[in-house]
């Protein structure tokens, strides 16, 4: 906390100097929900009461030379709080079993904040300092620490990176962006035979690397590469441990994740796309995704094309889950688009998605030799679309249906800005859904939203949504939403 | 031989690197009427290029045929610097011609031939009302263009407008289209001057650089042609692929705020969760739980709900015993044999979602080793042991939640 805010000071004294020419804009994001969550059992009922405040900075210069350096900054924060949270769930007191680790009433995490600064060494090096996003063929991840880019004059850029992966448990952090697997926090407090999966947050140290194409016609490739430790004392032996009794644990730097990312893509305009990618997970030694989609484009309006993706979940390296036996999930499906008019599009989407098992479950026997079944889900989309420039009107349905249920419906929605200014909104679903393991959970659900807005000035937005839904699983379901956001630029 | 092999690769060589690299050539005027990159398409985007009305006669290819040029009715075109500049032609321009007087707006004099009459010119005009015709609206294009910088480096008229000398009226269809200006625009810097392909060179932009996506006349949206980037109505279920190939794309227009909405957002985006999704994730989870991983880690962001509602094997027993198992009876998913319902067939086909409520000691106190403190029943999949040894070495943690390190079994994966 206190290091996030001598960095802010130190951005802002060093931007400084230069406040006579740099852009200011302050945004601020406010949102209160109330709602309950009824377990499947009926009780218990959780209410939720929450309230999130988001704040950002960002400072640029909007006069700087396109050849010259180019710093800004930029920054946001946010407190997530949510008021129905018992006291019992988030102190571990006379009742233990009701305490959840991890949980936490207001925390606040930085999102992201950094210094960025373009066009140096000839407009061949650019770099960012702080907290901040990657995006490239192996996901989206945050971090801590240092970025540089290098733009060759033509066709080629390089970037590395190096620093603390941002994880749940360490000040202003969350944990969306752990590889899963692994139950971590901050354990502060927490006697060691409470929960002794729920492991002690450590500093990840991370690296990486990207290689990118630009500027040639019709082709682009990317390829990264990255690497995340765990480090710290956490607890191995879960199973059967004994209250009282001194941990196992395992200390120092050992690996969390490294894998290694690739992605094509092979566009000409008037004919079609193949875009494709794969992840190889180095811990795992396996090929954790990959993925080709070919698109054709038979007119100007109409896209057809057909995806393939195969996908094996892996997990962070501390966790068991990896060793695991289990099998790829494989999706095929084809889809048309089309735009009918300006302001109608239609697409749709239907296809095959298969997941394996070592054994065919229906004939299984303690004999069995392990060949590999399949099975099968049939799945569907829908979506139109009319747009203008005071709203959007539309409707999509979903159907997915296989061996261990299904899940089918359909919404309709419409928005409107009325004199640019007052919005109305409306959503009307009718979903049904079974699951074949416990089908006395299936349901049919109806459920609408009604919202309404109000945009004082161009930068200042107020919506209030109600939202009622309602089976037979749980009764009726409310849902009332509160928004504001603003921004000030100066 | 090996002199004719070796220019075939050469030849070969050369055509693949001018088929992936831009084309150095001149743009050579167009012979078609419409602009350059317009082709299939209808029209120029309407955000840019706002709806007109042009409530006249006008035939560009005789006033050409008579020997005008462009620069007679627009002369304003070869030194306009901004678009707010209006570059129709002024009515006294054609007064030069036709013979009326539009010098006063409010007393226009038709002229004494058949060309200078009102109604030649302005399909709007009735003799009952000699004075009032429709207007001629031609809303501002909202971009940035430098027309004096085009004349500079001799780039005629037609090379983004088409052939307007072969039209009658001409309308907003002639304007031109970004493919068309990357023809030039993503040439290399020698070819194509100062000015390169980024947004910013003829878009709108917000402080930092960022382009202007929501404009008073509709709002921005990239085209098929770039990138395949075309967000139309299922473009949210593969924009990751996008993304993940070429992210800086997506940062033309968007923030790291536009991805946090959805990908680690407070807000249910309803276009992926319809209403009532708290009662039928469930079964969207056990179908395809590898989406859910895009937004949410399952360990915290799942878990720790799954806990407070008492659907997790850690956490209250009071709550569970008050409310039943979520998962078919015991002995039918756990401990008995397996049938089709036994939760060994859940766990391979889709890990994810036990994840999203288990922690490892739920897993662990039957598929540890009995040394480890469990049963011993053994999860691993075939062939596990050939990797075993790399994996240990490389995190040791994983191995120790279930062996005891004493165990004969780990001695051989060390």
């Amino acid at each position: 906390m206190r290091a996030s805010g001598l960095a802010v000071i130190a951005c802002s004294m060093l931007l400084s100097a230069r406040a006579h020419a740099l852009d200011t804009e302050i945004t601020s994001t406010t949102g209160a929900q109330g709602y309950t969550l009824r377990s499947p059992f009926g009780e218990p009922v959780i209410t939720r009461r929450r309230f999130m405040q988001t704040l950002g900075l960002n400072v640029v210069d909007p006069d700087a030379n396109a050849d010259a350096m180019q710093v800004s900054f930029r920054m946001r924060l946010r407190l997530d709080a949510d008021f129905g949270i018992t006291p019992e769930e988030l102190k571990n007191g006379g009742q233990p079993y009701q305490y959840v680790p991890g949980l936490e009433q207001a925390p606040v995490d930085l999102m992201y904040g950094y210094l960025d600064v373009r066009n140096l060494a000839g407009k061949v090096l650019s770099a960012r300092l702080g907290r901040q996003y990657v995006i490239d063929s192996l996901g989206w991840w945050s971090f801590d620490g240092a970025l540089a880019r290098v733009e060759l004059p033509a066709y080629l850029a390089f970037e590395t990176y190096a620093g603390y992966e941002q994880r749940g448990g360490l000040p202003l952090s969350t944990p969306r962006f752990e590889r899963d697997g692994v139950w971590r926090g901050d354990r502060t407090g927490l006697d060691a035979s409470l929960y002794p999966e729920y492991l002690q947050s450590g500093p990840a140290p991370a690296y990486g690397a990207m290689i990118e194409t630009f500027g040639v016609k019709h082709l682009h490739l990317r390829g990264a590469y990255r690497r995340v430790w765990n480090t710290g004392t956490v607890s191995t032996r879960t199973a059967g441990y004994l209250a009282g009794a001194t941990p196992i644990t395992i200390s120092g730097m050992r690996m969390s994740s490294e894998r290694l990312g690739a992605s094509a893509d092979l566009m000409f305009e008037e004919v079609g796309d193949l875009r494709t990618g794969a992840i190889y997970d180095l811990y795992s030694s396996l090929f954790s995704s990959y993925y080709a989609s070919l698109d054709a484009f038979p007119a100007q309006w109409l896209t057809v094309g057909v995806d393939a993706d195969r996908f094996v979940p892996t997990f962070d390296a501390d966790s068991i889950f990896n060793w695991f036996a289990h099998y790829p999930m494989t999706t095929l499906t084809g889809r048309a688009e089309a735009s009918i008019t300006r302001r109608i599009d239609v697409a749709a989407s239907g296809g095959v998605r298969w997941v394996e098992t070592s054994d065919d479950p229906q004939t299984y026997t303690a004999a069995s030799q392990g060949s590999v079944s399949r099975m099968a889900d049939v799945l569907g989309r829908l979506s139109a679309r009319h747009r203008t420039k005071s709203g959007s009107e539309g409707v999509s349905a979903t159907l997915e249906r296989g061996e261990r249920g299904h899940r089918e419906g359909t919404d309709i929605f419409a928005e409107r800005w009325l004199q640019a200014r007052y919005r109305l909104m409306a959503r009307v679903s009718l979903y049904d859904w079974n699951d074949a393991l416990r089908p006395d959970r299936s349901a049919t659900s109806f459920g609408y939203v009604l919202g309404t807005g109000y945009r004082p000035g161009p930068l200042t937005n107020i919506l209030v949504e109600w939202e009622h839904s309602t089976n037979h699983l749980v009764g009726q379901r409310y849902r009332v939403m509160a928004w504001l956001q603003m921004a000030v630029t100066k | 031989m090996k002199a004719t092999t070796s220019r075939w690769v050469w030849i070969l060589l050369a055509f693949a690197i001018g088929v992936a690299l831009p084309a150095r050539a001149d743009n050579p005027a167009p012979r078609l009427p419409r602009p350059p990159g317009a082709s299939g398409d209808s029209g120029p985007s309407r955000a840019i290029f706002p709806a007109q009305t042009i409530p006249l006669r006008f035939n560009h290819a005789s006033h050409i045929a008579m020997g005008q040029t462009c620069l007679h009715c627009h002369p304003g075109a070869a030194t306009s610097q901004q678009t707010s500049d209006r570059l129709l032609p002024r009515p006294q321009i054609c007064d030069r011609c036709h013979g009326s007087r539009h010098v006063d707006i409010g007393t226009v004099q038709a002229g004494p031939e058949a060309k200078g009459a009102c109604i030649f010119c302005h399909v709007s005009y009735e003799a009952s009302q000699p004075q009032v015709v429709q207007r001629v609206v031609m809303p501002e294009p909202v971009i940035r263009l430098n027309h004096l910088a085009h004349a500079r480096r001799n780039i005629g008229c037609g090379q983004c407008h088409g052939a307007v000398q072969e039209l009658g009226l001409a309308t907003s269809d002639q304007m031109p289209r970004m493919r068309g200006c990357y023809r030039c625009h993503d040439l290399p810097a020698e070819s194509r001057g100062a000015a390169p392909a980024g947004c910013p060179t003829c878009h709108l932009t917000l402080p930092g650089g960022r382009l202007q996506t929501h404009l008073p006349s509709g709002v921005l949206r990239p085209p098929r042609w770039l990138g395949n980037a075309k967000h139309d109505g299922d473009f949210v279920h593969r924009h990751k692929r996008v993304a993940g190939d070429n992210s800086r794309l997506c940062a033309s227009c968007h923030t790291e705020d536009d991805c946090t909405s959805c990908h680690d957002g407070r807000l249910r985006p309803r276009g992926i969760h319809p209403n009532d999704f708290l009662s039928m994730h469930p079964v969207a989870a056990r179908q395809n739980s590898p989406r859910c991983s895009s937004c949410h880690q399952a360990q915290s962001f799942c878990k720790t709900c799954h806990q407070r509602a008492g659907v997790t094997m850690s956490g209250s027993p009071y709550a569970r015993r008050e409310q039943g198992r979520f998962h078919p009876p015991s002995e039918v998913f756990t401990s008995g044999t397996r049938t089709p319902r036994h939760h060994a067939w859940e766990a391979q086909r889709n890990l994810s979602a036990c994840v999203s409520c288990h922690s490892e000691r739920d897993c662990a106190s039957c598929h540890a080793s009995r040394g480890g403190g469990g049963l011993g029943v053994n999860p691993h999949p075939a062939g596990f042991l050939s990797r075993c040894a790399t994996a240990f070495r490389r995190n040791p943690r994983p191995c120790l939640v279930c062996h005891d390190p004493s165990e004969q079994v780990l001695a051989s994966c060390r």
